[in-house]
């Protein structure tokens, strides 16, 4: 009898739970309306940062199945180089050359963390990633000559 | 050879027992909905004794607009997934 009435208890908060999320969910939506109708300008600030994560994650989403991973065990994939710069280069860098240049840092990543420890190939690998999204970006943004990161990146494959 | 009244009973005493799962989804959901409304109601009546019913925030959301938005949405919300999880617990064999 005590299990029924536990059981029934518990089923009564999960429709109370979802009941209040929705009238929550009703009065924000209205405050939310109010203020893109007073402020439109809300609105397309929220939509520019919705879709310029959208894309970041979906580049990010993209990376994970066209790069291949030399590496498929549990206990070698921890020690995998580092994703953050990684997905960096994935935003910034073309299809082609990202998938090339991500290939070459990190078989040199491999080679360091052998020789020198995981912490000192982490470190390199992060440094020669940041420099590469600095120069793709400045590129991006008209800042830096065609030809030096040309350069770079050709120096960076090779 | 099966006993057809005997099976007409069985059938007859599983629809009942469907109907009854049915009913006590409904009445679990009318349960919850009327307290949260009454609650909304009470609230809504404090609120309007601390501020008035039009009050404006930042000069232009009445306050009576959040509690009606509120209340619509618990109501939409009863109209999909109250009928339907209603509906499911009168088609589930009942155990």
């Amino acid at each position: 009898m005590s299990a029924l009435i536990l059981r029934s208890a518990k089923h009564l908060y999960k429709l109370l739970k979802v009941y209040l999320t929705l009238a929550l969910l009703g009065a924000l939506a209205v405050i939310a309306v109010e203020t893109v109708l007073a402020k439109p300008v809300l609105l397309i600030a929220a939509f520019m940062i919705v879709s310029s994560t959208s894309i970041v994650v979906l580049l990010w989403a993209q990376s994970q199945g066209t790069i291949p991973r030399k590496l498929t065990q549990p206990r070698l994939q921890e020690e995998r180089p580092p994703k953050l710069p990684e997905s960096l280069m994935v935003v910034s860098l073309p299809a082609e050359l990202a998938e090339e240049i991500i290939g070459d840092l990190t078989e040199e990543f491999y080679r360091l963390r052998s020789k020198y420890g995981r912490y000192s190939a982490i470190t390199w690998y992060t440094i020669e990633s940041a420099s590469v999204f600095i120069k793709a970006t400045a590129l991006h943004c008209g800042l830096g000559s065609g030809k030096s990161l040309t350069q770079f990146l050709k120096k960076q494959s090779s | 050879m099966a006993n057809p009244h005997k099976l007409t009973g069985a059938r007859a005493r599983e629809a009942g027992l469907r109907v009854i799962h049915a009913l006590l989804e409904l009445i679990a959901h009318l349960l919850v909905l009327a307290g949260l409304l009454v609650g909304m109601k009470l609230l809504e009546k404090f609120a309007h004794k601390l501020w008035d019913q039009d009050y404006l925030f930042f000069n232009r959301l009445k306050l009576r607009y959040i509690f009606d938005s509120a209340d619509l949405a618990i109501l939409v919300g009863f109209l999909v997934w109250g009928v339907y999880s209603v509906v499911t617990a009168y088609v589930r064999k009942p155990d």
